[in-house]
């Protein structure tokens, strides 16, 4: 065995972005917690909700799933699937 | 065992880094197998919600918010501390990751046992899956989710049972892979939890 070759570089910490994208996540879920709480209704409130769950699933893909550093066409597919679903809902609602 | 697959393939240079995918590519084609059924139910959520709004929304009132927020918070935080499992394992700390991996098994279980009271006070109620359109829709849609939260913790099991043993020079790829698996039941339960739950 190799001794240099087995100390990896000491990067043992969680990248800040995902301890942001985490601390996001729970407020967008208290936020979409609280419109429930509240009964509010309509397609502003709709809009809310919609977007914040792009919101949160954007962040997911690119920060969790790592898509941020993968090639475009895994971002591409994995975003669109997500404007795609919630333009799907939301166009739904408001037909 | 070769402990060399867990570095960071170093950077040279000002070169900016290679794009990679996280994971073996056979494990994200099955990620977007997954995600086409899903849209499908979603979609059909939708298109159904929009013929029977009134129904949707008197049965969505009997849905318990803060059973579907909790979940939402258990998923949130079992990714988080996946996201801690990959980055210790890179970092070289496999008991580091694996203990991670613990912490994001206990919030699938957490998952699973409010999932189980919230069947169970419908159940009771002698709701089904034949009440009507809405109750179908929950039924089947939040339990197939959860079959999927099933299988993630299986998968997480399996890697956290690896790491204790010892990585070898495919563990991290298999992490990555189960990592990202786990980030796309998230992924789902993101718009599963505003759809079902909240909007109307």
């Amino acid at each position: 065995m190799n001794a240099p070759a087995l100390s990896p570089a000491p990067s043992p910490a969680t990248p800040r972005a995902a301890h942001l994208v985490y601390a996001f996540l729970l407020a967008a879920t208290g936020l979409t917690w609280f419109l429930g709480e509240t009964g509010a209704a309509g397609p502003a409130v709709m809009a809310v909700l919609m977007g914040a769950a792009l919101l949160k699933g954007l962040a997911v893909a690119g920060e969790f799933m790592e898509l941020r550093h993968a090639p475009r066409l895994w971002q591409a597919v994995v975003a669109g699937w997500l404007f795609f679903v919630t333009g799907c809902l939301a166009a739904a609602y408001l037909a | 065992m070769s402990t060399e697959s867990l570095a960071l393939p170093a950077t040279t240079g000002t070169a900016p880094p290679e794009r990679r995918l996280a994971g073996d590519l056979a494990i994200w084609v099955f990620i977007c197998a997954e995600l086409l059924a899903f849209a499908v139910f979603f979609v059909a959520y939708g298109v159904a919600r929009a013929r029977h709004v009134d129904m949707f929304n008197t049965g969505q009132l009997t849905l318990d918010r803060n059973a579907g927020a909790l979940n939402t918070v258990l998923l949130i935080t079992g990714s988080w501390f996946v996201v801690q499992a990959v980055a210790r394992l890179r970092g070289g700390d496999p008991g580091g990751s694996a203990g991670r991996l613990l912490l994001a098994l206990a919030c699938g279980g957490g998952f699973l046992v409010v999932k189980v009271f919230e069947y169970k006070a419908k159940f009771a109620l002698g709701i089904s899956l034949s009440t009507d359109t809405f109750y179908m829709f929950y039924i089947s849609l939040t339990f197939f989710h959860l079959m999927h939260v099933l299988l993630g913790m299986v998968i997480l099991a399996l890697l956290w049972n690896s790491l204790r043993r010892g990585p070898g020079p495919t563990t991290l790829s298999s992490l990555e892979s189960g990592a990202a698996y786990w980030h796309m039941v998230d992924l789902v339960w993101i718009i599963l939890f505003p759809l079902v739950y909240v909007m109307r």
